[in-house]
């Protein structure tokens, strides 16, 4: 039995990939799509609020510093 | 007995599937193959195909914003369309872009000025099915695919070049 759902779960497996064409790929070029950058977004937006409203850039995200006046 | 039967006969479904997964693979064109039609008109509405193209060198190249090696390889073939356009170069970018605005702002802001189709349903794509992006095709006055480029590298518009020439000399 068990060997029949392992196999059953490969067979279900396989039948879940697909070759994607490199013309068809705009979507998977996504920064989203890409694990290391999926809160590329998110932690470039903290770190704009950071250098706003404490004038300090947030580490490893901020080349420049801000003023801390609260602005922009 | 059966789960061993059972067992083997989704391993034999398994290979199949696993076969027929890599036959869905379309065979990309190459050279000596002939150029495959086009049959879509430009951003401009003018109609590309096999008979518009017939009697110039051609280099159809399959593009998209999205490709970052294509943002270096476009300004090349600008350059030389510009220069061999009079001898008889015809470049064909050809993108397989999803919006079509895009691709107009792209090839603006590169100030291109040779034809452009927009294969969003990548019906072209499909006939030419190019391994990388971006892919381009030499093609010589008599509609065959002469030399193929998969992928963009530094270097590779003085060998475009050369082989322009070449087929501008024939």
């Amino acid at each position: 039995m068990g060997k029949v759902l392992i196999t059953l779960a490969l067979l279900l497996g396989a039948a879940g990939c697909t070759h994607v064409a490199p013309y068809e790929r705009e979507y998977l070029t996504r920064p989203g799509m890409d694990n290391g950058k999926r809160d590329a977004g998110f932690h470039a937006f903290m770190a704009h609020i950071y250098e706003a409203r404490e004038g300090a850039g947030a580490v490893g995200l901020a080349d420049a510093s801000g003023g801390g006046c609260g602005c922009n | 007995m059966f789960q061993g039967r059972s067992l083997i006969v989704s391993i034999i479904v398994l290979l199949l599937a696993a076969a027929h997964a890599g036959s869905a693979l379309a065979a990309a064109v190459g050279v000596g193959a002939r150029l495959p039609e086009i049959g879509l008109v430009d951003l401009n509405g003018k109609k590309i195909s096999r008979k518009s193209l017939a009697g110039k060198v051609v280099i159809v190249d399959f593009w998209a914003t999205w490709c970052a090696p294509c943002k270096e390889e476009l300004p090349v073939l600008q350059r030389l369309y510009k220069k061999y356009g009079k001898r008889g170069l015809v470049v064909v970018g050809i993108s397989v872009d999803r919006d079509k605005a895009n691709v107009r702002s792209f090839a603006k802001k590169l100030k291109l000025s040779f034809p452009i189709v927009h294969d969003a349903k990548h019906v072209v794509s499909g006939r030419f099915e190019p391994s990388t992006m971006p892919s381009s095709y030499v093609v010589d006055r008599k509609g065959v695919i002469r030399h193929v480029h998969k992928g963009y590298r530094s270097g590779d518009d003085k060998k475009i070049e050369r082989e322009v020439k070449a087929l501008l000399a024939k």
